[in-house]
C-alpha cells in the first residue's frame, strides 16, 4: 500500500494517548487504595477488567487502543467505595458496550460513556450508589449547608492529602493535581479546560453560597475538571468551543450541586453539555482563511 | 515575538536537527551521464533523436508561446524522445556551453526582463511551477516577497542557497523587483534562518525573520504572517498587488540576466541517507544519480523515495525519472506502514489547520459521500494528517473532496 502524503507522522497514537491518560489516573487510584484499602483495589480491578472484556467482545476497536481502560477506570473512580461489585461490573460493561460501541464506537458517541453509564446506574439503582462512607457535606441532599463555617486548615488539609469523602477518585486533591500536571505537560489536555471549568464552578458557587475553597477541594468537581471534562468524547473540538464547554460544565455542575436533587452535579452537567456540543462546535467553527463569512 | 501565521506545526527537535545538518553542507555540482527531461502538455520537442546539444540549448518549446521553454543542462546527444514527452540526452562528458542569451544590464527595462524570464525558461521553483513572467506582468504590484522559508523537514537547499550565494541572490532580487515594476527597496527577503537573514541584510536587502513553523513557506500563510492580511480564497496574491517568489527563482533570474537559461537547480538529498547533501544538478538528472551522491550504498528496496519534502512531496515511482524544475529536494524515508483507527475527536487537526478548517469533519463527510464546501479552502499542507493520533489520512481525503468540488461546483 502506498502511504499518502505527509510521509512523516507525529509519534502520538490513540493508544499512546490512552496510556498517558491511564498513567494520569494512577495517582488518584493509589490514593483511593491508600484511603479505602482492599475494597478500592478490588473495585478498580473489576471495573478495569470488565471494561476490557466488554471491549474485546464488542470488537469494534481492533487492535486494542486503551480507550476501554480509560472508561473503566474513570467509571470506577467516580463511584463510591460502597458500590456493589456486580453493579460496577454491569455499569462498566454498559459503558463500553452500549454507551460507546452501540453509538458507533469511539468518536461517534454523543455522551461520555463513563458518565452516561454512571447516570443510568444512579437512576436504576439509586440506593446502591448512595453508599458514601462518610457523607460529604456537599454531597448530601442539602448541599453546602454545613459548609458555612469558614474553612480552616483543619478542614482543608485532609481534603488535600486524602479523605474518605465521596467517590474513589476524589479522595486526594493533591493526587488529582499531580495527574493534571502530567496531562497538561504531556499535552493531552489543554490547561484551559480544567482551569475554565473550575473557574465556572467557583464563580457560581461564590455567587450563590459565598464559599469557594471548600467546594473545590471536596466532591467530584476537581476530579471532573481534570479527567472527565477533558475527555475528547462529546467535547467540542474547536479551541474556543472547548473553553466555552469547560466553563459551562463547571458552572452547571455547581448549580446542580446546589439546587439539584442528586449529589452528582458533575455527571449530569457533562451529559447536558454533551448534548450542546454539536451546536457549540457549529457556532465556534474557526474563521476560514480567505473567506468573509462562515458558510 | 517573531511573526507567524495561525495554526501549523513546530517539528520535534529530531527532525529539526536533520535540517540543520543539511543546511551546513555546501553545494556540490554534479555532472550526470544522462538526463531524462519530462515535458508538460504545453511543450513540444524542438530537437530530434540524434541531434547534438550543448549546455543552454533549447530542447522543447510551447508553439503557442505561453509556457516557457526547456533547456539542456549537459552537452551530448539526444538519444530518445518517448511519446514526445520525455527527452533523453546522453552526455559527451565535455560540458561545453552553447550560445547563450545576451547579458542584460542592471537598468534593463521591465519588458526586457519579462521577455528574459520567458526566454530563460523561468518557472516558480518553489513548487507550483507557474510561469514566472506571467506573475510578474501583473499590472499593479506593490509588494514582492522572496521566500526562503523552507519549512518542511529535511529540506535545506533554499537556506543554503541564501547563505552560500547571497550575492547572486541579492542581484536576482533586484532584477525581480525591476521586473515587477517596483523599487528594490520594496522587495523583502523572508526566512526562518537567522544566518540567511544576516547575509541578505548585509547585502542591503530588506529582511524579515519569521518563526520556524510549518507551513510558513506557504504563499498565503507567508503573506498573512508578513502583512497580517489574508488573500481572498478566489483570488491570487497578484490580484492583491503581491508576488511571492522562491529564492531559487531569484537566483535563476540573476543567472538569466547574465545570459544563462534555467538548466540547473539546487536540491537537497536527505533523510535516511549516510550524509545529507545539497546539490546543483541539471534539470532532468535521474533521481538515482542524486541519491547516489548522498548514499552510494543505500539498499533500495526498503525505503520510500519522495520528490520534495515529507509533508507535501510525492512518492517517486521510478528512480530513473528526471529532476523537474520545481523539485527542491529528494527525501528518503523508511517505508513505514500506519494503522489508522477511528477519529477520537481530539481536536488536534482543528488546532493545526492553517486554513481554519475542521479536517475531521470534511473527511467524514467525504467518506460518507457528502459535500462540505469548506474543503476548497484547504492548502494541502498535511498538518492535519501529521498530528492525527488516529493516523487518519485527512489531507489526502480532503484533497480528493476539493478536487471533486472544483470539477463540479
Ligand atoms: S485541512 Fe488542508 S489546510 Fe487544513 S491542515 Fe489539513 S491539509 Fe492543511
Ligand atoms: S486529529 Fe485525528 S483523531 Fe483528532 S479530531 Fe482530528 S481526525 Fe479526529
Amino acid at each position: 500500500m502506498t502511504l499518502a502524503a505527509p510521509y512523516v507522522r507525529a509519534d502520538r497514537t490513540t493508544a499512546s494517548l490512552m496510556t498517558t491518560v491511564c498513567v494520569a489516573l494512577v495517582p488518584p487510584s493509589v490514593a483511593a487504595v491508600y484511603v479505602f484499602g482492599f475494597a478500592a483495589a478490588v473495585r478498580l480491578i473489576v471495573g478495569l477488567l470488565t471494561a476490557f472484556v466488554a471491549d474485546r467482545l464488542s470488537g469494534i476497536h481492533r487492535p486494542f487502543d486503551g480507550s476501554a481502560a480509560v472508561t473503566g477506570l474513570i467509571l470506577t473512580l467516580s463511584c463510591p467505595v460502597g458500590t456493589p461489585l456486580w453493579l460496577l461490573a454491569l455499569g462498566s460493561v454498559f459503558a463500553v458496550f452500549v454507551m460507546r460501541d452501540a453509538f458507533g464506537g469511539i468518536g461517534n458517541n454523543l455522551f461520555n460513556p463513563a458518565m452516561a453509564a454512571r447516570a443510568v446506574m444512579l437512576t436504576v439503582f439509586p440506593t446502591h450508589l448512595g453508599g458514601y462512607t462518610t457523607p460529604d457535606a456537599l454531597s448530601t441532599a442539602t448541599p453546602l449547608s454545613s459548609a458555612h463555617a469558614t474553612p480552616t486548615l483543619d478542614t482543608l488539609l485532609p481534603r488535600l492529602i486524602g479523605t474518605t469523602n465521596g467517590s474513589l477518585g476524589e479522595t486526594s486533591a493533591l493526587m488529582i493535581l499531580l495527574g493534571a500536571i502530567w496531562l497538561i505537560a504531556r499535552r493531552v489536555v489543554r490547561w484551559q479546560v480544567p482551569v475554565l471549568s473550575l473557574l465556572g464552578f467557583s464563580i457560581v458557587s461564590l455567587l450563590t453560597t459565598g464559599h469557594l475553597i471548600l467546594p473545590l477541594l471536596s466532591g467530584s468537581i476537581l476530579f471532573g475538571a481534570v479527567y472527565i471534562f477533558t475527555d475528547y468524547t462529546g467535547k467540542p473540538t474547536t479551541p474556543f468551543g472547548e473553553g466555552l464547554f469547560a466553563f459551562g460544565v463547571g458552572a452547571t455542575a455547581a448549580l446542580l450541586r446546589i439546587y439539584g436533587r442528586y449529589p452528582e452535579g458533575v455527571c449530569f452537567a457533562i451529559l447536558l453539555w454533551n448534548l450542546l456540543t454539536p451546536l457549540i462546535e457549529q457556532l465556534t467553527a474557526p474563521h476560514i482563511y480567505g473567506r468573509k463569512k462562515r458558510v | 515575538m517573531k511573526r507567524t501565521f495561525r495554526g501549523g506545526i513546530v517539528f520535534p527537535s529530531a527532525l529539526q536537527n536533520q535540517k540543520e545538518t543539511a543546511q551546513a553542507s555546501s553545494f556540490m555540482t554534479i555532472f550526470p551521464k544522462q538526463l531524462h527531461l519530462s515535458l508538460n502538455s504545453a511543450l513540444k520537442p524542438t530537437v530530434s533523436v540524434g541531434d547534438t546539444v550543448l549546455i543552454g540549448d533549447r530542447l522543447a518549446a510551447d508553439p503557442d508561446g505561453k509556457f516557457p521553454p526547456l533547456h539542456c543542462g549537459i552537452s551530448g546527444t539526444v538519444t530518445a524522445i518517448e511519446q514526445s514527452s520525455v527527452i533523453t540526452v546522453i552526455s559527451d562528458g565535455s560540458n561545453t556551453f552553447g550560445t547563450l542569451l545576451p547579458p542584460l544590464s542592471k537598468t534593463a527595462s521591465r519588458e526586457a526582463l519579462l521577455q528574459r524570464m520567458y526566454d530563460a525558461g523561468l518557472v516558480g521553483m518553489g513548487g507550483a511551477g507557474f510561469p514566472t513572467y506571467r506573475k510578474y506582468q501583473a499590472p499593479t504590484i506593490r509588494h514582492l516577497l522572496i521566500n526562503a522559508c523552507e519549512c518542511e523537514p529535511y529540506l535545506a537547499a533554499d537556506v543554503r542557497l541564501s547563505i552560500e550565494h547571497s550575492d547572486t541572490l541579492a542581484e536576482g532580487i533586484r532584477f525581480l523587483a525591476a521586473a515587477a515594476g517596483i523599487s528594490s527597496r520594496e522587495a523583502v527577503f523572508c526566512t526562518e534562518s537567522p544566518t540567511a537573514a544576516a547575509r541578505l541584510s548585509g547585502m542591503g536587502i530588506r529582511t524579515i525573520l519569521l518563526q520556524g513553523r510549518y507551513p510558513q513557506g506557504s504563499e498565503r500563510q507567508l503573506l498573512a504572517a508578513v502583512f497580517g492580511r489574508e488573500i481572498p480564497e478566489d483570488r491570487f496574491p497578484t490580484d492583491c498587488g503581491m508576488i511571492v517568489s522562491n529564492v531559487a527563482t531569484a537566483v535563476a533570474m540573476a543567472e538569466a540576466a547574465h545570459g544563462l537559461p534555467l538548466t540547473h537547480r539546487s536540491v537537497t538529498v536527505s533523510g535516511m541517507v549516510a550524509h545529507p547533501v545539497n546539490l546543483f544538478a541539471p534539470i532532468g538528472t535521474p533521481f538515482s544519480d542524486l541519491i547516489e551522491q548522498a548514499d552510494p550504498l543505500l539498499s533500495r528496496r526498503r525505503c520510500r523515495y519522495i520528490a520534495g519534502g515529507p509533508m507535501t512531496g510525492t512518492q517517486i515511482t521510478s528512480l530513473t525519472s528526471g529532476l523537474p524544475k520545481t523539485c527542491g529536494g529528494v527525501t528518503v524515508l523508511p517505508a513505514l506502514q500506519i494503522t489508522k483507527g477511528p477519529c477520537i475527536r481530539c481536536g488536534a487537526c482543528v488546532r493545526v489547520c492553517p486554513a481554519g478548517l475542521m479536517p475531521f469533519r470534511i473527511e467524514a463527510a467525504h467518506l460518507a459521500g457528502e459535500k462540505d464546501n469548506t474543503a476548497t479552502a484547504c492548502i494541502s499542507c498535511g498538518c492535519c494528517s501529521y498530528v492525527c493520533p488516529a493516523k487518519r489520512n485527512l489531507a489526502a481525503h480532503i484533497g480528493e473532496a476539493r478536487q471533486e468540488m472544483r470539477q463540479r461546483p
